[in-house]
């Protein structure tokens, strides 16, 4: 279905699902409207809405079909006023750690030879600039960020890790992300983030629409860190 | 109040509505795969009851506390002390009694619920059991129930109608039979498949594979491709099916990741879903696509269904 802005189009996602996607050219104008229509939705507490889905460009609206159909869902979304409403909006700001090149989460051997930057230039591309979350999932607590500079730029693995150990700090493309769990992988790894990406309570560290910044520690302030949170990283020797 | 398990030769989870409200977090969906006998359980058990255990091939239940009990899912039987009760029923199981489940078709799932409902743990507001993600379950770390287990429930009330019997006549149970199609509402991104691909998919048997779980059926049969090259991941709706490079189906289920970047013709219509998760290897099934208001109404039909009874 061709619809009239701000999207670029709007499709059915099953009986109890509506997809809305925006197409503004670049990342993060995407980005500012997922976040506004989300935000948008979830503040109008639809009695028929289950949950909303943001990612890069597209924002899935899931709803309960025993209380409202796709036409429920249609009108809310052009009837809610959520540009000017929800501007001000802004996401929590976090300063996380990161223990480059630690054992077991070191891949800077192939990250120079693909990108040519010495281990130094890594960390600096790395820390450099305050980079923001465009997604959460894949993974409980998993945030999609972006964007890396481009000289950092990686592709995936060929051949996926069948476990990544939790806390590695990775990228692939011009995105980074904590693994919060251990998992399969198949992005190249920088060094560990000591703080849990899971909070106590079980909520996700990083929402969509926050915004993070990552500093370099050794691994004694590492390990200081981990263990204020409780946490246990798999450094090896 | 409680039962113990005595014999589970496969996992058995813990599942209630799926938790959602979560999902933008990352975590999955969950939920009782096959909805319909997942409701059915419920409603026979009474009011009261919001959870149930979702169990498959042989399961022993030693009975701690009398109880009125709901067993549904497709080719079960049940014993109590060897005695056989109906399965889609109400029973009452006393004190010191023993629940035998058989279930002639390893892979199919059914519901074990009880009168006053489970007292299961809750993780993030739902009682749902995710292994993959460590999550919920009777020890709250997404282990399953397995044998030796105790697993307590509430006291039991009444139903509210009265004791005894209650049964779901056969014409109101959920339709299991793969004879005919599975319907799909059709979205994301199917007008990026030709026409041609369309009618492949909706014209050919597509199998099975061993590779069903909880997040996803893979299916096998003649390919079909997109026209899409690089797709942004996207929120992935219960039942999406998408094709990854190689053109096989992949149907998402309850344990899905939430974010994905294979293209997606659409979805898997809730009123087919149960059908389609009773599907085991070696099945064959067909496709056809449906429109989301016929689809919808399917569904309210099932759900009127569960509404007319007792």
């Amino acid at each position: 279905m061709k619809v009239c802005k701000p999207f670029s189009d709007i499709e059915f996602a099953g009986d109890s699902g509506v997809i809305v996607y925006f197409d503004e050219g670049d990342v993060l104008a995407n980005h500012r409207l997922v976040s506004q229509c989300q935000n948008a939705l979830l503040a109008q507490q639809y009695h028929w809405l289950v949950d909303v889905i943001p990612s890069y460009n597209s924002v899935l609206v899931y709803f309960n079909l025993e209380t409202a159909d796709h036409h429920d869902v249609y009108r809310a979304l052009v009837s809610v006023n959520w540009q000017s409403e929800t501007e001000s909006q802004a996401g929590k700001h976090h300063v996380l750690p990161v223990f480059y090149g630690a054992n077991g989460y070191n891949d800077f051997a192939l990250i120079s030879r693909q990108t040519g930057l010495t281990d130094q230039q890594i960390i600096q591309a790395h820390t450099q600039d305050t980079l923001r979350v465009y997604a959460v999932g894949f993974a409980p607590g998993f945030g999609y960020l972006a964007e890396t500079p481009k000289g950092l730029s990686m592709p995936r693995m060929k051949e996926p890790r069948k476990r990544v150990p939790p806390g590695a700090v990775a990228i692939a493309d011009r995105q980074t992300a904590v693994y919060p769990a251990a998992s399969p992988g198949g992005w190249h790894l920088l060094g560990v983030c000591p703080v849990p990406m899971i909070q106590p309570n079980g909520s996700a560290l990083l929402a969509t629409g926050d915004t993070v910044r990552f500093y370099a520690v050794d691994k004694a302030r590492a390990h200081e860190i981990a263990t204020q949170h409780g946490m246990t990283l798999e450094v090896t020797e | 109040m409680s039962l113990i398990v005595q014999q589970a030769l496969l996992p058995i989870l813990t599942v209630d509505k799926g938790r959602v409200g979560v999902l933008s977090q990352g975590y999955t969906e969950s939920g009782p795969m096959d909805e319909l006998a997942y409701r059915w359980a419920l409603k026979l058990a009474g009011m009261q009851a919001e959870n149930a255990l979702e169990a498959m091939g042989e399961v022993r239940f030693a009975i701690m506390q009398s109880g009125y009990f709901a067993v549904c899912g497709p080719n079960i039987h049940i014993q109590v002390d060897g005695l056989t009760v109906p399965s889609w029923s109400r029973f009452r199981a006393n004190k010191g009694q023993q629940i035998q489940i058989t279930s002639a078709s390893i892979g199919q799932r059914y519901y074990v619920a009880v009168s006053g409902g489970f007292a299961f743990p809750q993780a993030l507001d739902s009682a749902c059991t995710v292994i993959r993600e460590q999550l919920g379950g009777i020890r709250l770390n997404g282990s399953p129930v397995k044998t030796e287990d105790q697993i307590a429930f509430n006291l039991p009330v009444i139903p509210h109608t009265e004791h005894g019997h209650c049964e779901v006549p056969v014409c109101l149970r959920p339709q299991y039979s793969l004879s005919q199609p599975i319907r799909v509402v059709e979205g994301y991104q199917v007008s990026e498949f030709d026409q041609l691909d369309k009618m492949r998919f909706y014209t050919s048997d597509y199998t099975v594979t061993q590779s069903v779980d909880r997040m996803g059926y893979r299916l096998s049969g003649p390919a079909v491709q997109s026209r899409i090259q690089q797709l942004s991941s996207e929120g992935i709706a219960l039942g999406a099916i998408q094709f990854p490079p190689n053109g096989q189906p992949i149907v998402m289920m309850r344990d899905r990741q939430t974010l994905g970047g294979y293209p997606k013709i659409g979805a898997v219509a809730r009123c087919d879903l149960s059908r389609f998760a009773q599907s085991v290897p070696g099945d064959r099934i067909r496709f056809t696509s449906i429109d989301a208001a016929n689809a919808r109404a399917l569904w309210l039909l099932e759900v009127n269904k569960l509404l007319s009874l007792f």
